[in-house]
């Protein structure tokens, strides 16, 4: 099957001059998309903006886990950072080394580049690098429930552990 | 053989300087030519005591990197760190020198640039806490590892090579050099509180932000963290007494390196892999270039110009002494002072001959250590280690150092280093020069 039948149309776009603020905004707001596609006048993708990238921007280079531990308080610690990295833009956080699929790439292939790179969702671009959609490891996994037989999507709920 | 010799020094030091090619692949391909051009045959590289591969160096190294390596992973360098700052109650002065002391400690007793690899992150979070400007905190520390390392035997690599060839042990050089290093660093001190003393102030507030830091928290394994400070311990101990039992350097730090990776429950496939290899390698190349131009007779040359511009005497060499001491200095912060050391060693040796009137390969420690030799000995080490801090490229720690702060975002640039390594390199280099002709030529305290 090609990844263009199953692949995310409704994406998060921004233009490189977009700021930090806005970023933010976006990837936060938006309930499902983890990653922010940085693109030109004619939707050709420059770079990509995860929320990794974002949390990665409010850390220092010499921050590590231990030295974290020993702030007594991180949320004033975090709103300092937020205000220091403020002004950069789209461009100076994306990622532009890009793992992509076409169009016409199957499914298969979706699913042992995501296994191979480890990234969660893969932009889809056609010939013109102009994006198309994404297609995340979830999607994989729905459409192969779907053609397999035996499956119920509906058995497992997620449990409430606040109700516990 | 000669000008075959010759050439592959030559031009494996001027690449090594370039910086253009990886110079553990120049010392590895070199040793390469030495072998496959005859030059020195594969036993002479790998047995000869005089020419080859200088065993108890790179066993010494490789093994002071494993408990180095166990080390790290306990956070003690973090919580000494963060301690610190909170003892100094947040004074920005005060911090300052008590991580430069800290940095001079750690760095006389482990690897410098793990010192300063351990301290670094915690000076940029001490700085950011505090709100000031963390270049001059950071290359402080860098300077501070350059002059603690030299301090012991094991402080700095010259000084292992040097300890090795002229088979001194870990008492000489606490016994010559850590005096000459705690002037230093008190003058240093001294000199720092000068220009910065009234310089660094933060306010109150910030300063309050440093006491609610919990530097227990850098901790991460305590039992490993009792175990590496026991073994590090003994084997600080088995330094100081291998003299007196007649071992090797390289077989104490073996002997705690085996224990601590018994003991420490850790996997020895990644310790190993975190030991230094392009070092050790970059060591062992070395060795056997140099073997190649101490067999064809280049040091020999080199070293009867060495006498005929200081004239050393057998009861005297004092101006080969001061001369030693500036030449490794100035050598040193333009070139990587491991080459610089590995050439002048061999050429000290040849001198020793020459000056004693023996004949080749017999001089004995009697010559090697004669108390008119041994200033000679400890002006290379101090001026090769010292040198370091005259360039941010003079020792790997500066290296470090411009680059860990370039990466958070605080550039040093090569003028700002210089700006206050070089006056520190001269300044230091010329308090060594007192220091030695005062102890050995006015009070002859050998």
């Amino acid at each position: 099957m090609d990844v263009v039948k199953c692949m995310r149309t409704q994406v998060l776009l921004a233009k490189p001059n977009s700021d930090y603020k806005s970023l933010l905004c976006k990837i936060t707001g938006s309930t499902i998309p983890r990653q922010i596609y940085v693109v030109d006048e004619s939707y050709k993708l420059l770079g990509i903006v995860t929320s990794l990238d974002l949390l990665k921007e409010l850390i220092p280079s010499y921050m590590n886990a231990d030295l974290a531990r020993s702030i007594t308080d991180g949320a004033d610690f975090l709103q300092k950072q937020v205000e220091k990295v403020k002004d950069k833009c789209a461009s100076d956080i994306m990622a532009t080394k890009i793992k992509f699929l076409h169009p016409h790439n199957q499914l298969f292939e979706a699913d042992a580049l995501i296994a191979e790179t480890g990234f969660n969702t893969l932009p889809i671009l056609d010939e013109e690098g102009k994006i198309l959609g994404e297609i995340n490891r979830r999607e994989i996994l729905v459409r192969l429930v779907n053609n397999c037989t035996g499956f119920n999507l509906n058995d497992e709920k997620p449990v409430d552990l606040s109700l516990l | 053989m000669f000008w075959i010799a010759t050439t592959i020094f030559l031009v494996a030091y001027a690449l090594i300087i370039s910086e253009k090619i990886h110079k553990t692949k120049v010392a590895m391909f070199g040793a390469a030519l030495i072998l496959i051009t005859k030059v020195l045959h594969q036993e002479e590289a790998f047995d000869s005591l005089e020419l080859g591969v200088d065993w108890n160096v790179i066993f010494l190294l490789i093994s002071m990197m494993i408990i180095i390596n166990i080390m790290t992973k306990t956070g003690v360098f973090q919580y000494v760190a963060i301690k610190c700052a909170k003892l100094a109650k947040g004074e920005p002065f005060r911090i300052m020198i008590l991580f430069a002391v800290i940095t001079a400690i750690g760095s006389a007793f482990l690897d410098n640039v793990t010192t300063v690899l351990l301290l670094v992150p915690v000076t940029l979070f001490i700085a950011d806490q505090l709100e000031i400007n963390p270049i001059p905190y950071l290359i402080t520390e860098a300077l501070a590892s350059n002059i603690g390392g030299t301090a012991t035997l094991i402080g700095d690599p010259p000084n292992i090579m040097i300890a090795s060839k002229a088979g001194l042990n870990f008492m000489d050089f606490i016994v010559h050099l850590a005096p000459a290093i705690i002037i230093i660093f008190l003058f240093w001190m001294l000199a720092w509180k000068i220009i910065f003393g009234n310089r660094l102030h933060v306010r109150d507030e910030l300063k309050k932000r440093i006491m609610t830091l919990e530097e227990k928290e850098q901790i991460k394994d305590v039992p490993l963290l009792k175990k590496s400070l026991v073994v590090l311990g003994l084997t600080i101990l088995g330094f100081m007494l291998h003299g007196f039992f007649h071992y090797e350097p390289a077989t104490v730090a073996l002997m705690g390196a085996t224990t601590l990776l018994l003991v420490s429950g850790e996997e020895p496939h990644s310790i190993l892999a975190d030991v230094e290899w392009p070092t050790i390698f970059f060591f062992i190349g070395l060795f056997i270039i140099i073997g190649g131009i101490v067999k064809v007779g280049l040091v020999e040359d080199m070293s009867r110009a060495m006498i005929a511009v200081t004239d050393p005497q057998p009861d005297n060499m004092k101006l080969l002494s001061m001369v030693m001491l500036w030449f490794s200095a100035i050598s040193s912060a333009v070139v990587d002072n491991i080459p610089f050391v590995a050439t002048m060693n061999p050429l000290i040796i040849d001198m020793i001959h020459k000056v004693y009137d023996l004949a080749p390969g017999t001089a004995t420690a009697e010559h090697i250590q004669h108390l008119a030799v041994m200033p000679v000995w400890w002006s290379l080490a101090l001026g090769a280690c010292l040198g370091g801090n005259g360039s941010p490229i003079g020792a790997s720690a500066n290296v470090i150092v411009v680059g860990l702060s370039e990466k958070a975002g605080h550039k040093i640039s090569f003028g700002q280093f210089l700006k206050y390594g070089l006056p520190v390199m001269l300044f230091t280099v010329f308090l060594s020069m007192i220091y030695v002709y005062v102890r050995y030529y006015v009070f002859k305290l050998y």
